[in-house]
This record gives C-alpha cells, structure tokens and sequence, in this order.
C-alpha cells in the first residue's frame, strides 16, 4: 500500500507518507486512541493536496505528524525521499525548514505584545538567518509579498490587525524560511467570506511565483474544490479516497466522499442522514470499514474486513468493498 | 430621530411576529458614541425564516442582541421592537424578562458554552420546560423527551442520560433547540447555529430548523455571514453592512434580481463547488468598516468598484421594487 500511487505521477514526490499511524494514550482510557490510521499518499513539488474530512477524522494530526510534532507511532514521512522520522536534532530541525504551518486562528499564534515585524522576523531570528539588516529587508519583502505595505503594518501589534490582516501576518511567518512545503490548516476557515476570497486568492498567487507546495487542509469542500489539483477524505483516522480533484467531485467512489458533497452540494436527493448516527468513539472505532456503522450501502463484508486503499483508476484510490459506480 | 428611509413597513401590522422600525444601537466606549446599528426596520413573519447576511461588525448580531435585551447598560436602543404586537422598547426590565426565553428564545454558535456540563442533557431540557411550565418532574421529563425527538435526536429516552460532552456538536445544538423550543416561542433566533459544525450536520440542523417553523408557526431569524445558506434556507433576506441593512426582500426575488453592489460581491466570494482547480475568487477588496471609525456616505463605497462622487452621502434604503429594498445610488440592472 506504501507505493499505491497512481502511475500517472512522475518523478519523486515532495512529500509521501507512507503506513503512517499515530496513537495517543490518553488518561482514563485503557486502549489508546487512534487519530491517524495506516496513511499513505505523496504530494509533488508545484502541486496542492486538500485533505477533508469532519472534526476528529485526524487530518490535523496527520500535518503535525508530517512536521515530527508528534512523531508518528508507526510509519514514515518522507521529505524529499528523506525520512524525517528517522531525524534528530540539527538535521530534524533543517528540514523542519522546508515544512512550513498556517493555521486557522490567526490572532491566537500571534504573540499579542509583538511587533508585525519582529513576528514575521522571529523565524528568521531562530534559525540564525542574516544580519540584523539582512533580517530587515527580508521582512520587509514578505510583508509585501502578501500584500502588507511594511511601512504602515510593521510597527503595529496583532491586536491593531483586521483578520485578514492577521492571516496575512501569518503566511509571511510561513514563508520566512523559503518553505518548499506549506500546510494550511484550516487557514481561512475562520475569515468573512470577503477576506476569505482575497486569502484563497493570495495563496494561489504565492504559489504560482514561489513554486510552492500545499497540503491544505479544510472541513469546506467548496474552498478545496478551488485550491486542489488532488483530494484527500479522510474518516475517523483512515484515507477512504484519494484521487484528482475533478475526478473526486465528478464521480465519488465512496459513499462517505458521496454524503461530504451531497452536504455541500444540498440536492434534493440527498438523504437526511439524521438518524445515521454518530461518528464512532476513535478509542473503539468499528472493526472492519470504519464508516460502515454510518454507511447506507454495508454489508456484512464490512464488519469482518477491513478495506485496503486500491487503485480504482489512475488518479484514483478508494478503501471500500462496495464503491459507488463511477462514470 | 428622522428616518432616512424612503417607505416604512406598515405601522399596523398583523402578520408579523416580530416588527422592528428604526432600530438603533449605540454604545458608549471611551465617552464616544459608536454606532452598531443604524435605522433598521425588519419584520419577521410567522412559520417563515428571515435571514440577516452579514460580515463582521455588520451589526447582525448586534440586532438581535438589542431585541433579545443581551447588551447590557451600555448599549442605548431607540426605535421600535414590537413582539406579537407588543413594544418592548423602554418596557420595565421585569416584564421584559418575562418574554425572553418565551416568547422569543435564541440558540448560538457553540451550544457547548451554553449547556451545563454537570448536567443530564434531558434534566436540563425538563428543567427549561418545568421553568415555563406548571408540571411535575415527571410530567416534565416526559415533555422534554418529545422535545428531544422532536428535534431528531434519534434514541431520546437513552440520550436523555448522557452529558453534553457524550453528544456530537450537531447533537449539542439538537438540544438547545428542544430547550429554545420548550417554551413555544414566537420568534427563534438562531445565531451562526450551524458554523462550528461539520458540513453533513449543518445541512440537518438547518433542515430541522425548517421543519420546526412551519411545524410550530414559528417565526426564526437565521443570522449568518454565508449567503449560499441563506439564499437556501431562508424565505425572507436582509443584507447588512456596517450597521446598516442595504439590501432586503423575499428570499426568492432577492437572489433573481440582486441590487446591491455589495450583496453581488458577497455572492461572487463564496467558492463554488463547480469550479476549476486554481480558479481565482472574485474578491473584494479592502476590510469590511468599523464601526468605531465611521466614515460619511455608503460604508460599501471604499470598496464599491462603482463608486462615484455622489457615493459620499448616504444612499437611503428605498423599496425600489415593491418589497424589495436597497440602499444604493446606482443599483445594479436598473436604468438610473
């Protein structure tokens, strides 16, 4: 499963993971909790993977185990073909570099009592990049870069900041140390829909010029429509379907992709899943397909087996006994 | 005060639950007088849905906060709330409280942070009912568990039991609208209710709002910054900005003929799911006002890309079509 990808990616990968699982231990509980499930998929260079899925389906555990925090409990995460779980020390902290976060709250992972430009500065500051007037230019080049004119944001504080404002504070923070990759949790989930638009709008941009590479992360599979060239569903801790982005949205071959974007979508078809229950507690998540308890199309098979990741297609994989038809 | 409004809604008004006329709301911060909300007149009808689009600062929230009497000392409200017929601007504190949370009842974003969470979710269900009602406990745990199924919460009896932190977010916001329910009110207004849920559950919970309306009469005010949910879920629309309503009409003749500049722009921002990979959003430019810091004129003008001159004074709202208002000088798709 580890090699599952399709054949119509060429080249190394940026970024692959491969089986990768985490577990927390958390008190109270005699079994640990699984957040992330045997994940497999790879990211090229220039290209934008959206990964979705509801609350707690661990696709915000899978960003953090990407940059080693936590580190996986099992599996690797290449960057590069290097295998940064296997890092420590210095050379972790070098190609943490090339991994950059931006997150969903832009005020809260903003240090209120900071200046913009000592904010967008202190990565550089860390890592022991330049000289002070090295430093200063180079801040001055992100603020403009995503559309900050230093002269009137430099010396003001995140509290004197507009969201979007902050956002963008946020970005130039994530971009200092010329990221390769840049993972965007739930970044612009919390802005007005105008700032929203001018956010998604900036990020393409930064990609286009900067050659950037996204793992972005959102529950809204409208903005991941917008952003993505391949999509990710994740469910309770598992990858149920990876593919292009067209195909996915075209022709889901898994009913829970399918209920995401009869959600979004609302036709008048689409059932009220009301009565369909809760996601399953990840402590005891249910053996076989772990959707089946919610899933309008189980059968036995899928309590007793667990779906492997195949290949459907190229372009697309699916973990299901009993995908949708796809045109 | 003066109106700046060309048409008023009707003085008698029989049909409305609710009847707002020149609404105002300003708040005293550091001895200055920051308007919030600024001559708006609304009305809700029964078994129908209003929806209050908005950004930030809008003043959307600020609305309903000012009719449900949530904004405290500070806040100075002028102009007319009239509930069932009944004003309830400048009415005594007492008898107010006597028609919030019964006649009018609000359900918010995040139902963790308003339900106990030492608390059966059914006890605290039955308590909201025994508060409005004369039963025993009995009688009222009874009542609350049709409450809980009638809002959909599938195996009420056993669900009763559990605590809040047991229950999904959607399953949360499903019991405080069975205790927002529990006194039959005229008028529920849902704040934001389905923003911190997943995407399949807000879909439900908006659906079972729709249910409720028209299985109660019941008037609900949907406030939310997402006009795709309210072009959907909504029959009667009010676009606001900066403290102001620019655009309002029935939802259907709204979305077939928009007006306002403003309104256009936030229809255009909102991702669609039909569209290209890369493909850019029309945005608009610049951050919504604040309203700390008024500028003359239509607030929308600094980045209306039609704005000209006459920009400056404020455009009044006007019905322009019947039922259908805008605050606009050059409204879009009408020959000045």
């Amino acid at each position: 499963m580890s090699n599952a990808n399709n054949a119509a990616d060429a080249g190394a990968p940026l970024l692959e993971l491969r089986g990768v699982s985490k577990e927390f231990h958390v008190p109270g509980h005699r079994v640990p909790l699984s957040a992330v499930s045997d994940v497999s998929f790879s990211v090229h260079e220039g290209e934008t993977l959206g990964l979705v899925g509801e609350s707690g389906c661990g696709k915000s555990t899978t960003a953090r185990v990407i940059i080693q925090a936590p580190r996986p409990t099992r599996g690797e995460v290449l960057l590069r073909g290097v295998n940064m779980t296997a890092l420590h020390g210095q050379s972790l902290r070098k190609a943490r570099r090339e991994v950059q976060m931006v997150f969903q709250d832009p005020y809260s992972s903003l240090d209120p009592r900071w200046k913009v430009r000592d904010l967008v500065a202190e990565p550089l500051r860390v890592n022991h990049m330049g000289t002070r007037t090295e430093r200063a230019a180079r801040v001055d080049e992100l603020l403009s870069v995503v559309g900050l004119d230093p002269k009137q944001y430099g010396d003001r504080k995140p509290g004197n900041l507009s969201g979007g404002q902050a956002q963008r504070v946020g970005i130039a923070r994530a971009l200092a140390l010329s990221p390769s990759l840049v993972i965007c949790d739930e970044a612009v989930s919390s802005l007005d829909v105008s700032i929203r638009a001018q956010i998604l709008n900036l990020l393409e941009d930064l990609r286009q010029e900067l050659g950037l590479t996204y793992l972005f992360i959102a529950h809204d599979l409208t903005v991941v429509k917008h952003v993505s060239d391949w999509v990710g569903v994740m469910y309770l801790g598992r990858l149920c379907e990876h593919g292009r982005s067209d195909v996915i949205y075209r022709s889901p071959a898994h009913p829970y992709t399918a209920s995401l974007l009869a959600a979004v979508s609302e036709t008048a078809t689409a059932p009220d899943r009301s009565d369909a229950g809760e996601i399953p507690s990840p402590f005891n998540p249910p053996s076989g397909c772990r959707f089946r308890t919610r899933c309008p199309y189980a059968q036995e098979r899928c309590a007793e087996e667990v779906p492997e990741l195949r290949i459907l297609s190229a372009g697309h994989r699916v973990a299901c006994h009993f995908p949708l038809a796809t045109s | 005060m003066t109106s700046t409004e060309g048409k008023v809604v009707s003085t008698v008004d029989t049909d409305a639950a609710l009847v707002l006329e020149h609404l105002r709301v300003t708040f005293n911060v550091r001895a200055k007088e920051v308007h919030a909300v600024n001559d708006v007149s609304l009305r809700v009808r029964p078994g129908k849905t209003l929806g209050i689009v908005g950004e930030s600062g809008s003043g959307k929230s600020v609305t309903v906060r000012a009719i449900m009497g949530l904004l405290g000392h500070s806040a100075t409200i002028s102009g007319s709330v009239r509930l069932d017929g009944e004003e309830l601007v400048g009415m005594p504190e007492d008898q107010l409280r006597r028609r919030r949370g019964v006649k009018m009842a609000m359900v918010f974003q995040d139902p963790m942070s308003s339900l106990n969470p030492t608390m059966r979710v059914g006890s605290q269900v039955a308590e909201a009912v025994r508060h409005h009602h004369r039963v025993g406990r009995k009688a009222a745990w009874s009542t609350a568990i049709d409450l809980l199924r009638s809002v959909r919460v599938p195996d009420p009896e056993r669900r009763a039991s559990d605590y809040p932190h047991q229950l999904s977010g959607g399953m949360r916001q499903r019991v405080m609208i069975a205790m927002a329910l529990s006194a039959r009110p005229s008028v529920l207004f849902a704040d934001e209710p389905t923003t911190a849920l997943d995407v399949t559950t807000q879909t439900q919970i908006l659906r079972l709002l729709d249910d409720l309306k028209e299985r109660y009469g019941m008037g609900v005010v949907l406030i939310t910054h997402d006009l795709g949910i309210a072009a959907r879920h909504t029959d009667d629309l009010a676009v606001m900005y900066g403290g102001r309503i620019v655009e309002a009409a029935p939802t259907a003749s709204l979305m077939s003929a928009i007006r306002m500049p403003y309104t256009q722009a936030l229809m255009d921002a909102i991702p669609r799911i039909d569209a290209l990979s890369h493909s850019r959003l029309a945005s608009i430019e610049g951050a919504p006002p604040d309203p700390s810091m008024p500028s003359p004129g239509c607030a929308f003008a600094p980045r209306c890309p039609r704005a000209v001159d006459r920009c400056s004074t404020t455009p009044p709202l006007t019905e322009g079509e019947p039922g259908h208002r805008w605050a606009c000088w050059y409204p879009l798709g009408v020959q000045s």
